[in-house]
């Protein structure tokens, strides 16, 4: 598939909420991760583009092929996607290879064909010796690997995923996300992948689309989300950035309640605006601003600490953890980051 | 694994207790019985009655019936609940509420009504007769295969019921899963269908287990099937070990299909998903929708049309219903009263008990859940003779029993012995459904076992509860055959009034009577309705 | 066990005791009331009105069971029998007789004669005062007007196996009911070989039988057959309802063995817990009031005292042949001819 368009899609989930004017591209070959927390609409999103539930008003493309727009509702089954669900909705009544079977004898394939692809995608996903094996025999990280085949043996022009690592631990986490990456790359198919934990999406994605309120709050690359987050959202979601009230001095230079804080903002005319700061920007610092310590957390290596001045909190590393109540002075050292479309965003 | 409290085993084991008390008990007496003539251990009474070649033919012709009753209940069962639950059928939440009537109506009731409407006044009757090229009565002239149909249509509602119960709280994802490349017929048959399998065996199950015990159906139209012989060495011989030891096949006959449906439910490939609030995902009819209401709406006008129309027609106007309850200057009013009283505590007492077990059974290993559940379905398979003369011989005896047996309690307990098993399969498969950890998460807050029984694991539960109450409420309402013999002197159930007056050819109270009951029995659904504004659809 | 555990069972054991409490009426409790148990197999739109009447009169309460011979239940014999040990009942006031005489041989009844059955023939009365015979019915031939002319039909029960027959005519399966009481007096009669022979033509000739005497009734009412074996209530129903039926009385020349006629019977259970009062109901069940109103019922029962002015419908004992019976006899082949009949009908 060239690839997916999604224009203004708009949908009323329940009476009090909607998504809307939802928009973005899946390029071919690209995952795109939809992050956002719980309830921000990523998972109606998907199941919209799966065809599962229709849309109010917009349109989904693919290609050239419009799927979804207002009185065009093309059934999931033409749409030549697959999906992965959160509670993977394995069959509890067939084994493994017949979850694969079940799915793929409709595609017309001659008997022989179809098992050796069964097979190629069971050896994919390194299940080869558990074909004869029901759901309720099979480990929690052979499931997911399990339902992420029956996803792909159909050999969809898009697969869609929603949450399936959800119920993983974190080790197994990290090495099923190198798995789908893989075999992502390998087999060169798109993939929309719904999670809601910005380091699965930094890890997994090409793009990232921010969701919150039914709405899409930011679409880059995942180095562009994290380092240049559009607003307040996007900046704590994603890592725990500082926001910060800045007030623009000279050249690059702002003036924050941590001193004054570098933010290549262009010549955007700006003269104030909310800044964010990751905590790897501040750092401890004889000539810095004085600030009381409220509490740290140990990170693996290094401390997370809180801090405090005239009433606002922010987040720095430190290599030991200060005492709760103690003074440190901090400077920031790396660039700030200038946010946009926040309400007490930037003025001119 | 095992995730039980002490509470929900002390509390179980109560419940247990009762059940065995209650509805064991009185059939396990009867049957040790039987091997005691004369204070002698033997086989006397088997040797009397067990294996004449008559009656391997009548068990072969009772399988027949009963399969067949079955396979019809499954071959309109299914695609009805399956269109009512699953697809855009226009009307279907209406049709959904009003399918299990002709349960309501006792099986005798029914065929009554078929055998007016095929009577010389309409022109069925006739037809039929001159198709066949019939001389002699409609009724009669094809034993099994009117036996069949009259039990199909007496107990199909069982197999909807549990149909659209399963199918209804199915994860939907089970099917999105599939529809991506999976046609619609293939996922119907392969997952949706499939994975409500124990569903439909257990409805399949409860109609053969009453297909097979019923006798007023089969002796009206001349079929001859294994429980006459029961009945006719009840009525005729007057030796109770023998009939019991006579209907010992029949019971070995109903526990095939227990035992096959605890196999299929025990494994874990059946072990039902987690309940889901999600509502059924709705498969388009399109061009079929049109043939599909045909075939609902007709379906429908058979079983409860026809049937319930020719009652109406029969008992005519108001003052029917009104000498109804007056017959020759006697109320039978109060026995409507005693019907719906005693049904409504039998059915309440059920579901407490059955709950209780149900948690036990849920939160405890395989083996023990499994057997829980074998017994429970136990006393089902006994017929209502069997039952009753049990519940005499162990409660009629001075003493604490004396309080029972003299008071409407024997008929509760006598319900509850016949109907019970309803209740637990119902309540017992929706607890087993309830994911422990809710319960848990209560008990971690410092929630009492009590409040979280009841706030928690039977609230979530509360829908296969109400669907259990309800069914033992109206099997209570209609039972016959048990009531006949333990029914205290001066206390009298609707249906023993019924079928006094039939004999005596007053058409026109026997319908309005009848009416009556099935009024009664709607009544709680209408109540619900009018409290809340909501359908009560069973499910 | 913790507390809060001893209180979840309490609480489970009260909401159970609670809800069968609740339905639990005023039945408990000994023999002292003014009460007698009456089990009554006469239809209770019959009987109901006549017991409430015997309630107005003396003022005891009547907890009666009904129950009927052609309903589909094990009935109240079998319930008799397995209260045995610890009987319930003081009166059972039995539509027939062949039952009765079963319940004397075990051991059920005990005896009690009523001044008021002086003027009912010994042959409706057991000799040892067990039992007393009241208002009887007596087997007819019921045959459709239309189609067949009362001179045709045969006049002898023997006569039904005649091939000329088969299909024009029906019976009830002789399993249950009065039916089965006719079929072992003719075991007694003919004795078993001519019996058994006889009654393998009869299925030969209407095959499985129908189940009830009231279905034979409206089946010939209706014109699927010419006529069938049925009783005289039975009958009056379709002679009320109009339907284009008369009756005849089978064996009534005196030459042959007579009309089957089958009484009512009231007796005393051993052991009952209101001896005294048994005896007044049995008393007044016996009495002249009770037959006569019986026979002018929509049922005709025969009234057996002699001197009861009974309607026209209703034939009296002097009117028919009645057959000279020994029921204690019948009673003891009536068991091996229902095996018999069994095996020949029920397949």
């Amino acid at each position: 598939m060239a690839r997916l368009e999604l224009s203004q899609v708009k949908r009323k989930i329940s009476p009090r909420f909607m998504v809307e004017d939802v928009s973005f591209v899946v390029d071919a070959g690209a995952l795109t991760v939809l992050l956002g927390p719980s309830g921000c609409g990523k998972s109606s999103t998907l199941r919209m583009i799966a065809g599962l539930d229709k849309i109010d008003a917009g349109k989904i493309q693919m290609g050239e092929r419009t799927v979804s727009a207002e009185g065009i509702h093309v059934s999931p089954g033409e749409r030549n996607v697959s999906m992965v669900f959160q509670n993977l909705a394995l069959w509890p009544h067939m084994r493994a290879v017949k979850q694969l079977r079940f799915v793929l004898k409709g595609a017309g394939l001659a008997r022989k064909d179809r098992e050796t692809r069964i097979a190629r995608y069971l050896d994919m996903v390194g299940l080869s010796d558990r074909r004869r094996s029901y759901p309720h025999q099979l480990s929690g990280g052979e499931l997911q690997r399990l339902a992420l085949a029956r996803a792909l043996v159909v050999e969809p022009s898009l697969v869609l995923l929603d949450e399936p690592l959800s119920a993983a631990d974190r080790s197994l986490r990290g090495r099923l996300q190198k798995e789908i990456r893989s075999i992502q790359k390998q087999l060169e198919i798109p993939m929309v992948y719904v999670t809601h934990d910005q380091e699965e999406a930094l890890a997994l994605a090409d793009r990232i689309v921010v969701m919150q309120g039914g709405r899409v709050e930011q679409i880059g690359t995942p180095r562009d989300v994290y380092e240049r987050p559009k607003n307040r959202f996007v900046a704590t979601f994603l890592g725990s950035n500082n926001v910060l009230q800045g007030t623009k001095r000279e050249g690059d230079f702002f003036d924050t309640v941590l001193g004054p804080v570098v933010c290549p903002a262009g010549d955007n005319g700006l003269t104030s605006g909310l800044l964010s700061l990751r905590p790897e920007a501040l750092s401890v610092h004889e000539d810095g601003v004085e600030c009381v310590v409220e509490a740290s957390t140990y990170q693996g290596g290094r401390w997370l600490t809180t801090v405090s001045r005239e009433g606002q909190y922010f987040m720095v590393f430190s290599a030991v953890a200060p005492d709760a109540g103690s003074r440190i002075r901090l400077q920031a050292v790396g660039e700030g980051f200038l946010l946009q479309g926040d309400e007490d965003g930037p003025g001119t | 694994m095992s995730r039980r409290s002490k509470s929900v085993v002390i509390s179980g084991s109560v419940a247990m207790g009762a059940f065995f008390l209650i509805c064991l008990l009185p059939v396990a007496y009867m049957f040790f019985a039987t091997f005691e003539s004369d204070s002698e251990i033997g086989f006397d009474a088997y040797k009397k009655v067990l294996f004449q070649a008559r009656q391997w033919t009548l068990l072969w012709q009772t399988a027949v019936v009963a399969l067949s009753a079955v396979a019809l209940s499954l071959l309109f069962g299914v695609p009805f609940a399956y269109l009512t639950v699953k697809s855009d059928l226009p009307l279907r939440r209406f049709f959904g509420s009003i399918y299990f009537i002709p349960l309501i109506v006792p099986p005798y009731m029914i065929v009554f009504s078929w055998d007016r409407i095929l009577s010389e006044r309409f022109p069925l009757g006739p037809w039929l007769k001159e198709m066949f090229e019939l001389k002699g009565a409609l009724i009669g002239a094809f034993p099994l295969t009117a036996a069949s149909i009259f039990l199909f249509l007496s107990y199909f509602p069982l197999v909807i019921l549990l149909t659209r119960s399963a199918l209804s709280t199915q994860d939907p994802s089970f099917e999105e899963a599939g529809v991506f490349s999976v046609s619609e017929k293939r996922l119907r048959r392969g997952v949706t269908l499939r994975l409500a399998l124990p569903g439909i065996v257990t409805g399949a199950t409860f109609v053969f287990i009453f297909a097979l015990s019923n006798y007023g159906v089969p002796n009206m139209v001349q079929a001859n099937v294994y429980a006459l012989e029961v009945f006719y060495q009840f009525k005729t011989a007057y030796d109770q070990d023998a009939a019991t030891a006579s209907a010992v096949p029949l019971v070995l006959l109903a526990l095939i299909p227990i035992l096959f449906q605890r196999i299929l439910e025990g494994g874990r490939r059946y072990s039902s998903p987690r309940i889901t609030n999600r509502e059924p995902r709705i498969v388009p009819l399109g061009r079929w929708r049109i043939p599909a209401l045909l075939f609902v709406t007709v379906f429908l006008i058979v079983t409860v049309g026809i049937p319930i129309g020719m009652l109406l027609w029969l008992a005519g106007g108001i003052s029917s219903y009104r000498g109804a309850l007056d017959v020759e200057g006697l109320g039978a009013l109060p026995d409507l009263l005693s019907s719906l009283k005693y049904a409504a505590a039998a059915a309440t007492v059920a579901v407490i008990i059955g709950a209780f077990m149900g948690i036990l059974a849920a939160r405890s290993r395989k083996l023990v859940s499994g057997s829980i559940d074998f017994l429970s379905m136990l006393p089902f398979a006994f017929p209502a003779g069997v039952v009753g003369i049990g519940l005499i011989r162990l409660w009629n005896r001075p003493g604490i029993f004396d309080v029972v047996y003299t008071s409407s309690a024997i008929l509760i307990i006598g319900f509850l012995c016949r109907f019970a098993p309803f209740a637990f399969r119902a309540v017992g498969a929706g607890l087993k459904r309830v994911d422990p950890a809710f319960e848990e998460a209560a008990e971690v807050a410092g929630v009492g076992a009590f409040r979280r029984l009841f706030g928690v694991s039977f609230r979530m539960a509360l829908s296969g509860m109400s669907c259990a109450w309800i069914i033992v409420f109206i099997l209570g309402l209609g039972e016959l055959g048990m009531s006949r013999l333990v029914s205290p002197p001066g206390i009298q159930t609707m249906p023993l009034r019924i079928f006094s007056l039939i004999h005596w050819q007053y058409d026109n109270y026997v319908a309005a009577l009848c009416l009556l009951l099935v009024g009664a029995a709607l009544l709680p659904l209408v109540l619900f309705y009018l409290a809340t504004g909501k359908k009560l659809e069973i499910r | 066990m913790g507390l809060r555990t001893r209180r979840s069972i309490v609480s489970v054991l009260g909401v159970t005791a609670f809800v069968f409490a609740l339905t639990l009426s005023g039945c408990g409790g000994g023999g002292e009331k003014n009460e007698v148990v009456l089990y009554c197999s006469l239809d209770q739109v019959f009987s109901e009105t006549l017991i409430k009447e015997f309630e107005k009169q003396t003022g005891i309460t009547v907890k009666a069971q009904y129950d009927q011979e052609a309903t589909k239940t094990t009935g109240l014999v079998n319930r008799l029998i397995g209260e045995k040990d610890n009987p319930r009942c003081d009166v059972y006031w039995n539509n027939e007789i062949v039952l009765t005489v079963l319940l004397k041989n075990k051991g059920l009844l005990t005896p009690y004669v009523s001044s008021n059955a002086a003027t009912i023939p010994a042959t409706f009365k057991d000799q040892d005062g067990y039992w007393t015979g009241l208002a009887a019915r007596s087997r007819v031939l019921i045959y459709n007007t239309n189609k067949i002319k009362k001179e045709d039909l045969p006049t002898s029960i023997l006569d039904l196996t005649d091939p000329k027959w088969k299909d024009r005519f029906t019976i009830a399966r002789p399993l249950a009911g009065t039916t089965r009481t006719h079929a072992a007096v003719l075991f007694e009669k003919l004795g078993k070989e001519k019996a058994e022979d006889y009654f393998r033509k009869l299925q030969a000739s209407v095959g499985r039988g129908v189940d009830g005497n009231a279905r034979v009734m409206r089946m010939v009412a209706n014109g699927d057959y010419e006529f069938g074996l049925t009783d005289t209530d039975d009958a009056n129903i379709a002679r009320l309802n109009g339907d284009p039926v008369d009756i005849t009385f089978l064996d009534s020349a005196p030459d042959q063995m007579g009309t089957l006629v089958i009484p009512n019977s009231v007796m005393m259970i051993k052991g009952g817990p209101n001896s005294e009062n048994a005896k007044k109901l049995i008393d007044y069940i016996l009495s002249n009031e009770v037959e006569e109103k019986l026979a002018r019922g929509k049922s005709v029962q025969i009234p057996l005292h002699e001197g009861i002015v009974a309607p026209d419908e209703v034939v009296t004992l002097d009117e028919i042949h009645a057959m000279d019976i020994d029921f204690e006899r019948v009673a003891e082949v009536i068991e091996p001819a229902t095996e018999f009949l069994r095996d020949l009908f029920l397949k």
